[in-house]
């Protein structure tokens, strides 16, 4: 494994609505400027730029940004002439940096190195490029189908596979708490917002057979903010560590797995070198759009890594947007496969429950710059280890997972994960 | 003169003409060492099964049945909305013999009311749009097979 490795340093942009009122004055490179100096300002001893000897970035890719380069973001940062990697693995990206930044440390490669997500949603000079499912559409006629189709039809099988009522409530009972814990993030996109829905009224709705009426008053709360961002952390090596900070969180766990990313592709994939249904616990007749074996496979492979159980799990930052952290979940093992919904609607996902999740009020509640998604989680959970939470701190915070999907493929084509442990 | 362009498609004339096997008849992939069959077809040409590369076409069947189907509730206009209007178009997974599913797709001919889960569909190709240089294109659509 190399050396072990830890995070001395994190910070994010703010994503509150005053903040966001000023995105049309900040180009992307601003951003990420905004995040890195955030990120040195959170150490607590400080840190000489000069130690800086190599940078991961990413964004969500699929023209999200106007293009770039790694010179151009090294050159925005003042870092030149240091060595940049740029991916673009979209939604689980940032994860993808953090896999990548802690091989370098563990290596012995290098000895300080800086992540950056960041995205750009609206200097975007091909927006048709957002509209098409993923970059891959050699193989498919598309007719304007995206993501949020993708998403509409994931919902179409989690309503088959959990029950729509308990889907449903679950839905609501989850966006609920997005908003309970991003009240108290002053970052998050949803700070100030007083949540506009109520659980039992929505569910009178749902069970008078008015579910038109159910969406329209739902739709209200699940206003997820698209927005400009960025967010990272500094790696260095865990015997370093206490130079730069008396609280260091150390990386014990990280894995990128990647499954085809053809949106139909889970329920005929006839690799037989992977038995698929038994990797993700899904009888073969379940097998369909929102299964990821990606995502457990990268699950599975990090809590070996870091040596731990779910039981061990005190918390986790999931990709929650929608619907898709119900499967993520249970990837964790913290409830039975097929029992997620069940988890969310007993508020084992709250601050009080078994495993608190989404506490910067979630993916679409903290604000969804999508090269950010992974480092904003990565972010908060540091936040969370390291007890500087204020009202939304987790009671028990020595373990923490960051679990993340990007991709359609599965649900989930792309997935990153990290166990992180407080120092 | 042409319709307008909804400005949010991205128009990529090589890959309609690439893939038009696909597209209009459903031809995928087949290996010839190992057999295995592929939709969409391997544009990579390599056999992830195996890993030859010596793949040939297959033509998927024509017919299947609905896997799984949802009315487009999203405000952004599809591809067609010059020849099919804003009505909300209904979008599915249809399930072939071979065990393939097509997706994204259509159900076209019936109204949403008589689509089923399990329905027998077959393949239609219909009107997408027009390409650059005034011909149309079009894409695979199914439709109810009436006995």
């Amino acid at each position: 494994m190399g050396r072990k490795v830890a995070i001395v340093g994190f910070g994010s942009t703010d994503n509150s609505d005053e903040a966001r009122r000023k995105d049309d004055l900040k180009p992307w490179r601003t951003k990420v400027a905004d995040a890195f100096y955030n990120i040195l300002e959170s150490v607590d001893k400080g840190i000489d730029l000069k130690d800086i000897q190599y940078v991961v970035t990413n964004y969500h890719g699929e023209s999200s940004v106007e293009g770039g380069s790694p010179a151009e973001l090294i050159d925005a940062l003042g870092l030149a002439p240091i060595g940049h990697s740029l991916i673009t693995d979209q939604c689980t990206g940032s994860g993808t940096s953090l896999f990548d930044a802690y091989a370098i440390v563990a290596s012995g490669l290098c000895d300080v190195v800086l992540i950056i997500g960041w995205d750009s949603r609206y200097d975007s000079l091909n927006r048709a490029e957002k509209r098409s499912l993923q970059s891959n559409v050699d193989f498919d006629y598309h007719f304007g189908y995206d993501h949020y189709h993708a998403t509409d039809m994931f919902i179409e099988y989690f309503y088959r596979w959990y029950g729509k009522r308990e889907v449903l409530e679950a839905f609501v009972t989850y966006v609920i708490q997005q908003y309970w814990y991003a009240n108290r993030t002053p970052k998050a996109a949803w700070y100030g917002h007083q949540c506009p829905i109520k659980k039992d009224e929505l569910l009178a709705l749902l069970d008078s057979g008015d579910e038109a009426g159910f969406w329209r008053k739902f739709k209200q709360a699940v206003r997820y903010v698209s927005c400009d961002g960025a967010s990272g952390v500094i790696l260095v090596p865990a015997e370093d560590a206490k130079k730069y900070t008396d609280t260091p969180v150390y990386i014990e766990g990280v894995s990128q797995k990647n499954t085809p990313n053809y949106v139909g592709w889970p329920t005929h994939y006839p690799v037989k070198r992977y038995d698929w249904a038994a990797i993700t616990h899904t009888p073969s007749d379940k097998m369909c759009h929102i299964i990821s074996p990606a995502s457990w496979i990268s699950t599975e492979e990090a809590f070996k890594m870091a040596k731990i159980e779910p039981k061990d799990v005190d918390f986790a930052e999931v990709f929650d947007l929608d619907l898709l952290h119900l499967p993520l979940l249970e990837t964790l093992r913290v409830c039975p496969r097929f029992g997620a919904v069940k988890f969310i609607i007993d508020g084992e996902t709250a601050i009080d429950g078994r495993l608190p999740c989404g506490t910067n009020g979630g993916v679409g509640g903290f604000g969804k710059a999508s090269g950010a998604d992974f480092s904003n989680m990565l972010v908060e959970a540091v936040i969370q280890l390291r007890g500087e939470a204020g009202q939304r701190q987790v009671p028990k915070h020595d373990i923490a997972v960051v679990k993340s999907a990007g991709g359609v493929g599965g649900g989930g084509a792309m997935s990153s994960t990290a166990v992180l442990r407080r120092g | 003169m042409f319709p307008e362009r909804p400005y949010c498609i991205v128009y990529r004339e090589p890959i309609y003409w690439r893939e038009r096997k696909g597209r209009y008849r459903l031809v995928g992939s087949r290996c010839k060492k190992c057999g295995e069959l592929w939709w969409p077809r391997r544009v990579s040409e390599v056999c992830p099964n195996c890993h030859s590369r010596d793949l040939e076409e297959y033509e998927f069947s024509h017919e299947g049945i609905v896997d799984a189907f949802m009315l487009d509730r999203i405000s952004q206009p599809l591809m067609g909305t010059e020849i099919y209007g804003r009505e909300r178009r209904i979008i599915a997974v249809v399930k072939l013999k071979e065990g393939v599913t097509i997706t994204p797709t259509e159900i076209v001919d019936c109204s949403p009311e008589e689509v089923k889960l399990g329905m027998k569909v077959q393949l239609v190709v219909r009107k997408l749009r027009r390409a650059n240089d005034g011909n149309w294109l079009y894409g695979y659509m199914w439709a109810p097979i009436i006995k």
